[in-house]
């Protein structure tokens, strides 16, 4: 019985996960900059790819705490490959949207390329 | 906080090693004899994990072990996943709405975290928390991209940085 219900509450898991991979796809595409989109997709498919392997970890419980091991990881290292490639992009200098309000970026490391002179 | 000595992030290293080495190998209803020879050579990996790498890791100490720091530490786990449910509802209604209430901006904060480990993990709960995203860190000032950008931009910093800075002090005091 119990097994059964961890079962269903592993498959809405894994359905909730799908749904917010979609969304991010959605943001992928109506995103107007690099940044932006960069923002939609990595929460969006960190919390879906978490939210399917701890489904999957309830759905087989023999696998459930190399499930918890995988998502502390994902959690450790999805955002820094976030955060190095929105500072790349910001360094070799990929334009800001026309909509952006505020820009207080100075630091000597994230000059952009062509400004070192 | 580089007045640790190598024993202790040595001890540090192999501990978690040890514990990821169990964690991955684990299965309920495994057989004794099996469980007894893989803790037995995931002591002697862990070890040498340890041995090659704990000199990169200089901050790595026993002393993050006591029960006050990971009663911290299990804190701020709780407090992330709700914050990052919500960043997730967040960026899910900004996605589907019609016209994209997008306000992008760059800002810059302070911390008064002083260890290296600890502003990553400010960092990373920064970037997976409601519209916000580190670009980029020196010293005690985080560059962060903000979809939705604030009015007054001095709360920025502790709308940001909301409850985490507060428990991960609590964690690398």
């Amino acid at each position: 019985m119990i097994a059964l219900i961890l079962y269903y509450i592993g498959v809405a898991l894994c359905f909730i996960g799908a749904i917010f991979f979609i969304l991010g796809g959605i943001g992928l595409i109506r995103m107007p900059d690099v940044y932006n989109r960069m923002q939609a997709s990595t929460k969006t498919t960190t919390m879906g790819l978490m939210s399917i392997i701890l489904g999957v970890g309830l759905m087989e419980p023999y696998w459930i705490i190399k499930a918890i091991v995988i998502i502390i990881f994902i959690a450790l290292t999805a955002p820094v490959g976030a955060s190095a490639m929105a500072r790349a992009a910001y360094k070799s200098g990929i334009p800001l949207w026309e909509g952006t309000v505020l820009n207080e970026c100075d630091a000597p490391s994230c000059k952009k390329e062509g400004d070192k002179q | 906080m580089p007045s640790n000595s190598g024993a202790s992030s040595y001890a540090f290293v192999a501990v978690i090693s040890f514990i990821t080495w169990i964690a991955l190998i684990f299965s309920p209803g495994m057989s004794m004899v099996a469980f007894e020879q893989e803790v037995f050579v995931g002591l002697l990996v862990a070890l040498t994990v340890a041995a090659l790498t704990y000199k990169y890791l200089p901050n790595a100490s026993v002393k993050y072990f006591s029960p006050k720091r990971l009663g911290y530490l299990t804190v701020y786990v709780f407090v992330f996943i709700w914050e990052m449910i919500k960043a997730n509802v967040n960026m899910a209604i900004i996605v589907t709405s019609p016209k994209l209430p997008l306000k992008p901006g760059i800002v810059k904060i302070k911390t008064d975290l002083k260890d290296n480990f600890a502003k990553l993990l400010l960092g990373n709960s920064i970037t997976l928390t409601p519209g916000t995203m580190t670009m980029e860190v020196s010293d005690d000032t985080l560059y962060i991209h903000w979809v939705k950008i604030c009015d007054d931009i001095k709360e920025a910093g502790d709308i940001i940085k909301g409850a985490f800075e507060k428990w991960l002090k609590g964690v690398f005091s």
